[in-house]
């Protein structure tokens, strides 16, 4: 519980990367920030991040869901947890998202205390699996 | 009855032939045996005759052997006779050529001497003791008797004369002197038959009255056919009795023979007498089919729904059926002239002439039409070869709703293929066994390199062409056999031809679901537009939402951490920063959107159009900028002419101002951008031509192609801002004013955007040409 763990943020918003860091500020999360996917990959590679928050859309050769994939084909980027954040809501795009690694898929716009609070549950998740 | 004898007839012919034949046959076979039996009692005479001569004769003949003999001895003497008795037996034989005749001497009545040798068996048998002693005695008394032996000379019959020899002159017995002679040389010298056939008896009755058998056959006699004969001899009186054996004159075999050839002779007359029946059966039978015939064609000729007409050479009528009596309207006589009738009612000139032509050329075989008051008929000719001679067979046929029906074809066969041809979309017809029957030039285009559309195909050749050809084989969904009922009347697919890949064909197929089948239609439309129009909606939607939604969630997550957070006063105001700009952004968003929508739905008809001045409205837009443009080095160039447009002045300040702004946000600040305006006819039209140059960024290929896509942005860092429907919003104005637009870019190099426009008006609804061109 004292170590800070890694969150990734790989979004082409720069106001939406900037409110998930005021989300985060007070919590025991070290904020990590990507523009695009390929930024996004060489930093979770460095990095190791515990959870990826993914945007679906993104400019630039891969997007959201091609990441996805990526990091699921990728052994050394085994045990990441997958949250898909996109404004893209309709259920074929959930769906595709799931099909694509995610664990989890969050519609825009959403609730930054409801986004906390799925990182606390994944959190839990995360301790009861070091126990 | 009547019948019934005709039919007992032959029966009873057969019947009697049988019993006269058989009468016939009895009395030939009694008459021959009358005949037969009345030779046989002649015959009989004659053997009895001869029979009765030969034996008289013998005896005569061997009573007087023994007669000279005694002679001699009563002048020799008992012992000179006995010794001189073989020579003097020969004598006797030699003289009365005797040679068979046995003479035998037997003093006292014991054979001493037996002439010739073949009497040497009687040497020595005492006569007196034997058969012949009754005989023996009776001629020491009476005299010679003739007497016969079985047993004297075994196997031999013999007939005996005794003489009885006495002392000379003392009259006592001194022996026998015995001649016997064979009795079959008597039966042979009397020349009878074959002793089978007949039965002898002789037969005599003595002087002292007893019956003596002296001679008979074991044969059993016929007692009808018997002769008694009477002889003349010695020594009793002898009777012949002689008869034939039993003969059957009718034989049984005779009868069968009768009654055989009665039959046959009766079956024989039966057949004949039957015959003529059978022939008046027949002719009865063919006379009446034959007349049902007739009677049949009659009925035939009067029901048919044609007018027939029959004529001789000579063009008088012999028959007509009813049908041609109503077509005359009167009743038509026989002999009447055909040709006069139909002058009278056939509504051409001509008429006789070609008729009386045809007739006398001896072109009877011909077809042709007639018109009789309102009703055409095709009138046929033809010629038959009759017993009666040659006759000429008219015919006329109602042809007048076929005529109509053939006339209303022609017309809708006409308008369907004038239709078909003006039909742009590709269409054919296939028939039942699948093959082309007609195609439009929409579909002759359309497949010209795919099957040969003038020879003609099949169905299934031209599914196999399709599949070939097509880029997404999987939409296809051959319907190779056209003859098989179909699953419902239509089928519908789409393919991509090869040689088009661009344009999406849909097909239709309607088949004709009746139990006679005519065939399909297949039916070919180019939906690429609407493929095209369905595409971009979802996809706008999906985009517009996703735009929207992009700002809304920054919107409602910066809200959310301001109402539920404590940041300090710098980070609040930074917060609240960033919501105002999100706010605007969506808010432009969704006056771009209404913008778009309100141009696209109402198709130009809200546009409010008037005269303007195209380089007021630039001027307008410049001035609205002139913020913008401060910091940027803009080239203005207008040539000196008269600007009046026809538009709607609003729309297309909004394009200049969308094309501009594009223009200074996608180029570097210290780039110049040039704008010219001028006059330009385009196709005899006469136009305005608008062009801005920048030196930024530029397109790459596949930006270009999305250009004009909504929510479509160049720019992917999110630096320059925007909502991607720009362009888009330009492309339908200049549409609605039948305008063009062409963009020629190159990345890092700039953009040029030419925009033209026509003066006037132009027609409505003409599809905007759009020309891309990248260096």
């Amino acid at each position: 519980m004292t170590k800070k763990r890694k969150i990734l943020v790989v979004d082409d918003n720069t106001e939406l990367r900037m409110l998930i860091s005021l989300t985060l500020e007070f919590s025991y999360w070290q904020l990590l920030e990507a523009d695009n996917a390929e930024t996004g990959l060489a930093m979770l590679k460095q990095h190791k991040p515990d959870i990826v928050l993914l945007d679906v859309m993104m400019p630039g050769e891969q997007d959201g869901l091609a990441l996805c994939r990526t990091i699921r084909a990728d052994e050394s980027l085994d045990g990441i947890r997958i949250i898909m954040l996109s404004a893209k809501g309709q259920q074929k795009d959930v769906q595709l998202g799931l099909e694509a690694g995610a664990d989890d898929y969050v519609v825009k716009p959403f609730s930054p205390s409801e986004l906390m609070e799925k990182l606390d549950i994944e959190l839990d998740f995360d301790n009861s699996e070091d126990c | 009855m009547v019948a019934d004898l005709t039919r007992l007839y032959p029966r009873l012919i057969a019947f009697a032939t049988f019993i006269v034949a058989v009468l016939t046959g009895l009395y030939l076979m009694i008459g021959r045996a009358d005949e037969a039996r009345f030779s046989k009692q002649e015959q009989l005479h004659q053997t009895a005759y001869l029979f009765a001569t030969a034996f008289e004769r013998e005896v005569h003949v061997m009573r007087s052997i023994p007669q000279i003999l005694h002679a001699q001895f009563q002048l020799l003497g008992p012992e000179k006779f006995t010794t001189a008795f073989p020579s003097l037996a020969l004598d006797v034989q030699h003289s009365f050529q005797r040679t068979g005749v046995i003479i035998a001497l037997a003093p006292a009545g014991e054979v001493s001497h037996a002439y010739p040798g073949a009497g040497e068996p009687l040497l020595g048998v005492d006569l007196m003791q034997g058969l012949e002693r009754d005989s023996i005695l009776r001629a020491m008394s009476d005299g010679p008797v003739v007497s016969k032996s079985w047993s004297l000379i075994p196997g031999e019959q013999m007939l005996l004369i005794h003489y009885p020899v006495f002392h000379p002159g003392e009259h006592t017995f001194w022996g026998l002197i015995t001649a016997m002679a064979p009795m079959n040389a008597i039966l042979r010298q009397s020349n009878l038959m074959q002793l089978s056939q007949y039965s002898i008896a002789l037969n005599r009755t003595l002087t002292n009255g007893s019956e003596q058998t002296f001679f008979s056959t074991t044969m059993p006699a016929d007692e009808a056919l018997s002769l008694n004969h009477y002889m003349d001899l010695p020594d009793g009186d002898w009777q012949l009795q002689i008869s034939t054996a039993p003969v059957d004159y009718i034989k049984p075999v005779w009868l069968s023979w009768i009654v055989f050839s009665a039959g046959l002779l009766a079956l024989t007359a039966y057949r004949l007498s039957i015959q003529p029946q059978k022939l008046r059966a027949e002719v009865a039978a063919r006379t009446s089919e034959l007349a049902s015939h007739d009677k049949f064609l009659n009925e035939l000729i009067s029901s048919l729904p044609v007018g027939i007409v029959v004529t001789d050479t000579f063009d008088a009528i012999r028959y007509s059926n009813p049908v041609f009596n109503r077509l005359m309207s009167r009743s038509v006589e026989e002999g009447e002239s055909l040709v006069s009738l139909l002058e009278d009612v056939v509504d051409n000139a001509n008429m006789r002439q070609f008729l009386v032509s045809r007739i006398s050329l001896d072109e009877v075989n011909f077809d042709v039409m007639v018109q009789v008051g309102e009703q055409e008929f095709s009138l046929t000719c033809s010629h038959i070869d009759t017993v009666q001679g040659n006759l000429l067979v008219w015919v006329f046929r109602d042809i007048t709703e076929i005529s109509r029906i053939n006339r209303t074809l022609r017309s809708v066969s006409a308008t369907r293929a004038e239709m078909l041809r003006l039909i742009p979309d590709p269409m054919a017809f296939f028939n039942k066994k699948g093959e082309l029957m007609e195609s439009n030039p929409g579909f002759q285009a359309l497949f010209a390199g795919l099957v040969d559309v003038e020879a003609g195909f099949s169905c299934e050749s031209f599914e196999k062409q399709l599949l070939a050809n097509s880029a997404e084989p999987d939409r296809l969904k051959p319907v190779f056999d056209l003859t098989q009922p179909q699953q419902g009347q239509l089928h519908v697919d789409a393919f991509i031809l090869t040689a088009h890949p661009q344009r999406v064909f849909e097909r239709t197929v309607c088949f004709d679901n009746s139990s006679n089948t005519v065939g399909s239609i297949m039916y070919f439309r180019d939906v690429t537009d609407a493929h095209e129009v369905d595409r971009m909606k979802t996809e706008f939607l999906s985009t517009a939402a996703h735009e929207l939604r992009t700002p809304l969630a920054n919107i409602f997550g910066y809200t959310e951490l301001l109402i539920k957070a404590h940041f300090d006063a710098r980070r609040q105001e930074e917060m609240l920063g960033v919501i105002y700009s999100q706010t605007r952004r969506l808010s432009n968003i969704i006056d771009d959107l209404l913008d778009l929508a309100r141009i696209e739905s109402r198709a130009g008809g809200a546009f409010k159009f008037d005269h303007y001045d195209l380089s007021q409205l630039i001027d307008n837009v410049l001035k609205e900028m002139e913020l913008e443009l401060r910091s940027r080095h803009l080239d203005y160039v207008i040539t000196n002419d008269n600007f009046s447009l026809y538009c709607d002045a609003d729309k297309i300040e909004q394009v200049v101002e969308n094309l501009l702004s594009n223009a200074i946000k996608y180029s570097p600040q210290a780039t110049p951008i040039s704008l010219f305006v001028g006059v330009e006819a385009r196709e005899d039209e006469p136009g305005f031509i608008l062009r801005l140059e920048d030196q930024g960024m530029g397109m790459s290929e596949e930006d270009l192609e999305h250009v004009f896509d909504r929510f479509y942005r160049a720019d992917t860092s999110g630096q320059i801002p925007g909502t991607g429907l720009g362009m888009a919003i330009v492309r339908e104005i200049i549409q609605h004013h039948d305008g063009q637009i062409s963009i020629d870019s190159e990345p890092d190099a700039g953009t040029t955007v030419t925009v033209w426009l026509p003066r006037r008006q132009l027609e409505k609804n003409k599809q905007l040409e759009i020309s891309y061109q990248t260096n």
